[in-house]
């Protein structure tokens, strides 16, 4: 037992080790700027507190065996009584009581607390925690991570060793947790050094990948814990709830083969592990990962330039090829991190909104403007979010001395990076310095320019005058690009007055329509006029005709009657009388009163209703009903 | 044996890998570096490359992005020579001229910004104090002077801004102008009121126009009604001339005439709503008096 205690002092200074190590972790968190080093220190946090409860198992557990041991003694020294040594006595105080409480409620209970840190600090790190700033002397960081990887390393090789004896069976657990703390550090340094190289935030998938596992293992730990409840080997599975099977697949590289080869055999009732010789599969898996490795870093020697693409070959931060930048295709460099490559779109049409950008959420301009803390004002903040530019209003006036007006300006400018060397090398940011460049250039045009004619008619001529500005300063300032074209599509007046201007045009619209009905109108009463003038000139005409016509008709009758008169006017007249009466008197009221008499005759000459009128009203009530 | 000899020897490769990493600084083309020992800058590198430096905490790199970088100053009101708030909004190209001096009394990009705001600022509230509020807007184009005010607010901060942060400014631009609050609420006002009348115009313009289309409209339907009733009148004086030849046959028994004339008149003026009322001394009804006779 002298060997255990040695060996339970490793743990202890494995959880000095682990303090330490979190402690510099936490302190490179704040100075990196790393979210990777809270994580890692929330592992070894972890691992510390594994570490503990195994410390305490053994250390009770070796009691508990020195206590059997001394009672074994006693008893079989002893003839007399051994009821005071004997175990079912059970003195509530002895070591083998305190170690049967600690195995059955220290574990369970660590690995619950565990579980549920780890599973919640993975869901915070996932539902918003900042994984993606860059470094600051990540280098540094980066070197203690590999470091630290290494000493956990030899401390997760001590103790895995240590657990395939059945005495130090339990150290497993803490040699897996050490082994992945070794893993991820690694892992994290590995990314931290790929950031810094080539400015790809591997560090932010590293910082996923790691907040990943950490909830995997929460949750492994909580299910093992579970099933254990029902399991056979309940004793066994709770003691070992915190040690993880998955983990364990990675950190125990060699058991990787020979877990597939038994998976096999239990699957499909084969002998692989026999037959393959297995010790050979063992072998192979780091040779096999490290060829894999040197494969993925000789790839790094061939890259490939898009269609679109130019790019330059930076060794040591110093581009080999300053003048001659490298075409699409295939290229050829050393490894990285030897050689880097950085590519640019340089054939590609690039856009640089001047003025607003329209795919931007529109703003109240208004709200903007309180809303925005960049602006310093006497009295209120101020800036608006259409970014309008001040224009010429025409005559003066009392308010600023010179008539004012407002416009909004979305302009649009498609470039091409003509030179490489100047736009990567010898400027920071080109775009945002040829958008202010183009901005300068609006604000002198149109401090000048009339805000109806910038709307209107002068667009023309205004966009012209830019357009030659622009590529005269962009020449000047060598910022490796060109002007391509320049578009003046969103050009109008503030949203503040946007109405105002339409109403212009409402107004514009109305006159037009007014004086279309007018018209319309007038066509229609013309029209109509020509329409009736024409029926009173055919009426005339017809009646001309009739009038002729009846004239003509009367002079014949009167001829042809004529002849008959001379003959027997009276007879005639007669029979003229005779035949009136005979004609007219068919469908009218005749009253003949006696022409001798005396009396005084009253007429109702009132029209009487009809029977069929009253036939007809029934009949239109009947078909309303 | 020959396994744990493998992980070792690659375990000690790659730590050796990272601690060479620490004496060595890459200084990409477009940086410059500081190297501090023990915390006093001890060398500056301004051409790209690789250099050897102890690790730390004996040495350190501070490195600087060399190139010429853009910063906008905020866009804050000033007043001009003829007591007009204004809104400028600056921008500035300027990039680490003196690496050593930038890490001692700046030290960072943004602080680095702040600093030439304030510069730009106090420099941009002067040079516009000495012009007139027309030299920003104004409907002559050679009576704006944004150029100009350019170049002094450049030349007032080029030298202080090299002396006192190591940062050497390129240039200066005005892409922003702009009034106060309450003065572009007036602008607005204004612009608005502009715009009512105008459309107020138009409208007018609209009404007037369609009155005196329909107005013409109704005098022309007037014109041709007119016309056409002329046209009537004359037709029938015509057609009553022409039934006068005719009338002339009537002149060989006048008396005659008029009786067929009453003849057609009579029995044109019976229809079924008549009343006749006749003596049975009428004839031919008197027959019906001699026969009861």
């Amino acid at each position: 037992m002298a060997e255990g205690g040695k060996h339970e002092r490793s743990l202890l200074l494995a959880m000095i080790v682990l303090v330490a190590t979190g402690g510099i972790d936490l302190y490179l968190r704040s100075r990196t700027g790393l979210l990777l080093f809270q994580l890692i220190g929330v592992y070894i946090l972890l691992a510390i507190g594994m570490c503990g409860v195994v410390f305490l198992r053994f250390r009770f557990a070796r009691g508990a065996h020195e206590e059997k041991r001394e009672v074994d003694r006693v008893r079989n020294t002893s003839s007399g009584d051994t009821s005071l040594f004997g175990m079912e006595s059970g003195d509530p105080f002895s070591a083998i009581r305190n170690f049967s409480i600690i195995e059955k409620h220290l574990v369970p209970a660590y690995t619950i607390v565990a579980a549920i840190i780890a599973i919640l600090y993975s869901v915070r790190v996932f539902r918003g925690a900042d994984v993606s700033t860059m470094p600051n002397e990540g280098m540094l960081g980066a070197a203690f991570l590999i470091g630290q990887a290494f000493l956990f390393f030899l401390f997760s090789r001590f103790m895995l060793g240590l657990s395939r004896t059945k005495t130090f069976r339990i150290y497993r657990g803490p040699g897996i947790a050490l082994g992945l703390i070794c893993l991820i550090s690694f892992g994290a340094g590995l990314a931290i050094v790929c950031t810094e190289f080539t400015e790809f935030p591997f560090h932010k998938f590293a910082g996923w990948i790691t907040a990943g596992i950490l909830g995997l293992l929460g949750a492994e730990s909580l299910l093992v814990l579970m099933f254990s409840i029902f399991s056979p080997r309940r004793k066994y599975l709770i003691g070992t709830a915190y040690e993880s099977r998955l983990a364990s697949f990675i950190t125990v590289p060699d058991q990787w083969a020979q877990n597939v080869a038994q998976t096999v055999d239990y699957q499909f009732g084969l002998n692989i592990g026999e037959r393959f010789h297995l010790r050979v599969l063992k072998n192979l898996v780091l040779p096999i990962f490290a060829l894999t490795a040197v494969v993925l870093w000789l790839m790094s020697t061939v890259f490939f330039l898009e269609p679109h693409e130019q790019g330059f070959i930076e060794r040591t931060g110093r581009p080999l090829n300053p003048e001659t930048p490298l075409d699409s295709g295939m290229h050829l460099k050393m490894p990285w991190p030897i050689d880097t490559v950085r590519r640019l779109p340089s054939k590609r049409i690039q856009t640089i909104h001047v003025g607003f950008d329209p795919d931007k959420k529109s703003v109240d301009p208004m709200q903007a403007m309180l809303e925005d803390p960049d602006v310093r004002l006497w009295t209120d903040p101020h800036h608006d979010a259409d970014d309008p530019f001040l224009v010429n209003g025409g005559s003066n006036n009392a308010l600023t001395g010179n008539q004012v007006g407002l416009i909004s300006i979305n302009m649009p400018v498609e470039v091409l990076i003509t030179n490489l060397y100047d736009y990567t090398y010898r400027y920071q940011n080109p775009e945002e310095i040829f958008a202010e460049i183009a901005r300068g250039i609006l604000t002198r045009e149109l401090a000048s320019l009339d805000q109806i004619g910038v709307l209107s008619a002068d667009r023309r001529d205004f966009g012209s005058r830019i357009a030659a500005q622009l590529t005269e300063k962009v020449e000047a300032a060598q910022l490796g690009l060109e002007v391509v074209n320049i578009g003046l599509a969103g050009i109008h007046p503030p949203s503040s007055v946007a109405a105002a201007f339409q109403e212009v045009v409402s107004a514009i619209e109305e006159r037009e329509a007014s004086t279309l009905m007018a018209k319309a109108h007038s066509i229609k009463i013309e029209k109509e006029a020509e329409a009736e003038a024409e029926i009173i000139r055919q009426a005339a005409e017809t009646d001309r005709l009739r009038i002729v016509s009846e004239a003509e008709s009367l002079a014949y009758e009167f001829e042809q009657q004529l002849g008959p008169y001379k003959i027997a006017p009276d007879v005639f007249k007669a029979r003229a009388k005779l035949d009136v009466l005979q004609q007219g008197l068919v469908n009218t009221r005749l009253y003949l009163i006696d022409g001798n008499a005396d009396e005084v005759l009253t007429f109702n000459l009132e029209e009487k209703p009809k029977l069929e009128q009253f036939l007809g009203d029934e009949d239109e009530e009947e078909q309303a009903n | 044996m020959k396994k744990n000899l493998v992980l070792w020897v690659s375990s000690l490769i790659i730590a050796l890998i990272f601690i060479v990493l620490q004496f060595r600084v890459i200084v990409k083309q477009g940086e410059v570096a500081v190297l501090t020992t023990l915390g006093k800058p001890t060398r500056e590198i301004a051409e790209p490359g690789l250099y050897f430096k102890w690790p730390w905490p004996v040495q350190r790199a501070h490195l600087f992005d060399a190139r010429v970088r853009c910063m906008t100053s905020s866009f804050a009101e000033t007043f001009t020579k003829d007591g007009k708030n204004v809104l400028i909004g600056l921008y500035a190209t300027w990039q680490v001229a003196e690496p050593t001096k930038f890490l001692q009394r700046i030290g960072s990009d943004e602080q680095a910004d702040r600093k030439l705001d304030e510069l730009l600022q106090a420099e941009k509230d002067t040079v516009i104090s000495e012009y007139e509020f027309s030299a920003l807007v104004n409907t002559n184009p050679a009576a704006v002077q944004l150029e100009a005010i350019e170049a002094k607010i450049l030349e007032g901060v080029q030298a202080a801004s090299l002396d006192r942060y190591g940062i050497a400014l390129s240039s200066v631009g005005v892409p922003r102008t702009g009034i106060p609050q309450v003065n572009t609420e007036g602008v607005y006002a204004r612009i608005r009121s502009e715009r009512q009348s105008l459309a107020q115009t138009y409208r007018s313009e609209g009404e007037s126009e369609a009155a005196k289309i329909r107005g013409r409209a109704d005098a022309k339907r007037q014109q041709l009604l007119n016309d056409a009733t002329a046209f009537a009148k004359r037709q029938r004086g015509e057609g009553q001339a022409e039934a006068a030849k005719h009338y002339e046959t009537f002149a060989k028994d006048p008396e005659f005439a008029t009786f067929l004339k009453s003849v057609s008149s009579i029995k044109a003026s019976l229809n079924e709503q008549s009343t006749i009322i006749l003596s049975t001394d009428s004839a031919p009804y008197d027959l019906l008096k001699t026969e009861s006779k």
